[in-house]
């Protein structure tokens, strides 16, 4: 027997001497047995696409958590923006008239300050704009607050005393000039300051805006400096800063409706959404019947690669966008639960696909290209890889709802660039047995 | 103990790779490149696994395998080397288990067995890059096919002794396998900032198809043995699996001739010859089914061998062998018929021996051989490495 293990032993080692694999491969392409053809061709979206819809109302502006200010923007946009600070200090601690530290609760608030940083980078203004600081009077709920309406929620709704945030008690004004700094301050004075400091009042809060028209800015920061007044030693005054529980802004006009174009993003946010239909044969265009031959019957392995190219559109003024904005796509869940229909994951990555500012101006030109190999395939297939059937409708929206005011538009069904879906396809070819 | 060192065999065994495939570029034609069910021991001797003294367990010589007791054999063979043709040229390795078998004697005169054998072997690939027109410019892809499996026996014999010196012997059994041809286009996305997915067309069969051999042994001397057996196939189908398209295609084989002799040039050295022939023109493998060039052929082989067992050790013998075998390949390659030739040598270890039966063996052959046929060559080393073990 120990011969025989020896035996074994051997042979193993033999075994794992020589247990790599290397299959002999030919470079000679005549030796391959197939020779398949792959071209790209372009389906215009009457060919693929139908009932387009497109809905708004996703998300909510009190959600980008951001203050913009406007005023006759692109000749239209007047924005103001809301904020409402948190609750103030209770205690300072401070020396004392004997020059020791205690804490003091007795508080008096003697005054303030509204400290506000501009984005610089997104401010749209041909001078140093005067910006205006009021304290608001009418009870307003900050999620839902919009131009005209200071609560809107199921079952409550609730005007303002005029559009645009109501009537305000004027404290200050500031003139921002971008040469000397980001920061704006407004003196806050002390019957407002104490006023702020009740959390129970539904009507506290500020209200920024303009009367320079043409201007846009936006406030990354709103803080309230409080100036108080120790029971301790009352010839002290000390600053402390408060944070701010809501920031958002009112605007007018919303955007106009449609006109076919497919309009993504804004807050609330844009969607779009079609139906996808393809064709099980492709009897064109021209260069796929020259190269391939025609009818071409589409199927799942033969698509290598599907984009959705949209050309873009003017974006309405005042919501034309001045950063790079991001777009995604999703399978439409329940087509007939529209536009509340659950949607799938993302179909475009993390990061979406990237839509520079400059393709929605007044003169846009450019296209972006939105892949969607694998939802192609998978409508060919009418299957998805776990075997459920493949959604029929697409939308499109932005990256994150609401990811800005601004807006992304591109040319609809019918006009004259319309959406085309732009695929790399091989021929199908059977493999031969020899 | 014992239990310990057989769980120990069993345990390196089956940790061994499990791999059964050869490679050769001329497996594109035809069926593919054959592959020889024999051990070691005839590997050793350059013969075709026929009219060899003494016992084995090879499908295509059913009267070899006539033992007094149970015997079971394996084989391993790996193989490496190169190839080339024309301005190309690569590398090929890979490993496999020609034979394995197993014998179990039904009294004195007859025994039962059954074999697993290579047949043909089927893998060989293509990868051509190559550059296509795509949205108004170039795109670089690389063309890829890969064919991978081979076809196998099984088969069921039954060898028995008529008289001392002759033994009829047959068995029945199937050829079974399968292939998997796959075609890819990969695109390159090296300066592209767009990904393109690759396409992928695949195809499977699966082989299946009847099997059979007779033969017969016959020692008219003490120190002559003659072989002879016939092997016939059938009709050969390759049946489509899963979504492959297409009809099963019948592919009928022709019928193998081997025979073989060996004697006794003196008390230790042996000398042993054996040819094989089929004649594959007459299948329907010609013509149309193959590419321009390729049509089958006849496929002739001869081998000759010498074994000396003069070197022995604690009593144990250690016979060397040599031997020099040349075969024709039944498919052509780009008009010739390939031919393969081989120069081999090896070395036997009588491990265990009771009354004229070899109880534990081992073999071990190393052959030096090239293919060459059209503008294709290739040079290779075969090592084979047989264990035989008998009255477990």
């Amino acid at each position: 027997m120990r011969y025989i293990t020896a035996a074994a032993v051997l042979g193993a080692a033999v075994l794992s001497a020589a247990c790599d694999e290397t299959t002999p491969t030919a470079t000679d392409p005549s030796l391959l047995p197939v020779a398949p053809t792959t071209v790209e061709v372009e389906l215009p979206f009457s060919e693929f696409g139908s009932n387009t819809q497109v809905f708004t109302g996703f998300g909510r502006v009190s959600e980008l958590n951001t203050a913009l200010v406007a005023n006759e923007f692109d000749g239209v946009l007047e924005a103001r923006a809301l904020v409402r600070f948190g609750t103030y200090p209770r205690t300072v601690s401070v020396a004392d008239e004997s020059g020791v530290v205690v804490t003091d609760t007795v508080l008096t608030f003697v005054g303030g300050r509204v400290v506000a940083i501009v984005d610089t980078l997104s401010a749209v203004l041909d001078e140093p704009p005067l910006l205006l600081a009021g304290a608001l009077r009418d009870e307003w709920h900050p999620p839902s607050a919009g131009w005209t309406l200071a609560r809107d929620t199921v079952g409550d709704v609730l005007p303002w005393s005029e559009p645009g945030a109501g009537n305000v008690t004027f404290l200050d004004s500031a003139t921002w000039d971008a040469a000397v700094g980001d920061t704006v301050m407004f003196d806050v004075d002390s019957a407002t300051v104490n006023a702020w400091a009740d959390t129970a009042d539904g009507s506290r809060g500020l209200r920024l805006s303009s009367t320079a028209a043409g201007v846009r800015v936006e406030f990354t920061t709103v803080l309230l400096n409080v100036d108080i007044r120790p029971s301790v030693n009352p010839d002290t005054v000390v600053e402390r800063t408060v944070a701010t529980d809501d920031r958002t802004f009112v605007y007018e006009p919303p955007p106009p409706p449609t006109t076919g174009e497919f309009r993504l993003g804004g807050a609330p946010s844009w969607r779009t959404t079609f139906r996808v239909d393809l064709p099980a044969f492709l009897e064109g265009p021209p260069e796929l019947c020259e190269a391939a031959g025609c009818p071409f019957q589409l199927s799942a392995e033969s698509v290598n690669r599907a984009t959705l190219v949209l050309r873009s559109a003017t974006s309405p003024p005042g919501f034309q966008p001045d950063d790079t904005l991001a777009l995604d796509v999703r399978t439409v869940l329940s087509e007939d639960d529209l536009p509340k229909s659950p949607i799938g994951s993302s179909l475009a990555g993390l990061l979406g696909v990237v839509a520079p500012p400059e393709l929605f101006g007044d003169t846009p030109e450019g296209e972006i290209s939105v892949p969607i190999t694998s939802y192609i395939q998978d409508r060919v297939r009418g299957t998805t890889p776990i075997g459920d059937p493949t959604p029929e409708a697409l939308v499109l929206l932005s990256i994150f709802e609401p990811l800005s005011v601004e807006i992304m538009s591109f040319q609809g069904p019918g006009q004259e660039e319309e959406p085309v879906l732009r695929m790399i396809l091989t021929t199908r070819v059977g493999v031969p047995l020899r | 103990m014992t239990r310990l060192r057989a769980t120990l065999v069993a345990a390196m065994i089956l940790a061994a790779p499990a791999g059964a495939s050869g490679q050769s570029l001329f497996a594109r034609g035809g069926l593919g490149v054959p592959v020889e069910p024999v051990g070691a021991r005839a590997k050793g001797m350059a013969s075709l696994g026929i009219g060899l003294f003494g016992s084995a367990l090879t499908p295509v010589d059913p009267a070899a395998g006539l033992e007094v007791v149970p015997m079971l054999t394996v084989t391993l063979q790996p193989t490496w080397g190169d190839w080339s043709a024309a301005d190309q040229s690569g590398d090929l390795r890979g490993q496999r288990f020609p034979i394995m078998g197993a014998g179990y004697a039904t009294g004195a005169r007859g025994m039962v067995s059954i074999t697993l054998g290579s047949f043909m072997d089927q893998r060989w690939a293509v990868e051509a890059p190559d550059t296509i027109p795509l949205g108004g410019g170039g795109r670089a892809v690389t063309d890829a096919f890969e064919s991978d499996g081979g076809i196998s026996t099984i088969r069921l014999g039954y060898a028995h002794r008529i008289t001392p010196q002759l033994v009829l012997a047959g068995n029945v059994g199937a050829l079974t396998g399968q292939v998997t041809r796959t075609f890819s286009r990969q695109f390159d996305t090296t300066g592209v900032s767009v990904d393109v997915d690759d396409f992928e067309a695949q195809g499977r069969w699966r082989w299946i198809g009847p099997a059979a051999a007779v033969g017969v042994r016959w020692d008219p001397a003490q120190l002559v043995r003659l072989s002879a057996s016939v092997n016939w196939y059938g009709t050969l189908e390759a049946q489509p699996q899963d979504s492959t398209p297409g009809p099963t295609f019948d592919f009928d084989l022709p019928l193998e001739f081997r025979v073989g002799a060996s004697g006794a040039l003196t008390p230790e050295l042996a000398l042993s010859a054996s040819a094989s022939y089929a004649d594959w023109t007459a299948t329907d493998l010609a013509a149309d089914s193959l590419p321009p060039g390729d049509a089958a052929s006849t496929a002739l082989g001869f081998g000759a061998g010498l074994e000396w067992s003069g070197l022995a050790v604690g009593g144990k013998s250690f016979p060397l062998r040599f031997g020099y075998k040349r075969q024709q390949l039944p498919f052509k390659f780009e008009g010739d018929t390939p031919i393969e030739t081989v120069l081999a040598g090896g070395l036997g270890f009588n491990l265990a021996q009771a009354e004229g039966v070899t109880l534990a063996r081992m073999d071990l052959a190393l052959e030096r051989g090239s293919r060459s046929g059209g503008s294709l060559t290739e040079r290779f080393w075969r090592m084979s490495l047989s264990f035989h073990a008998a009255g477990l």
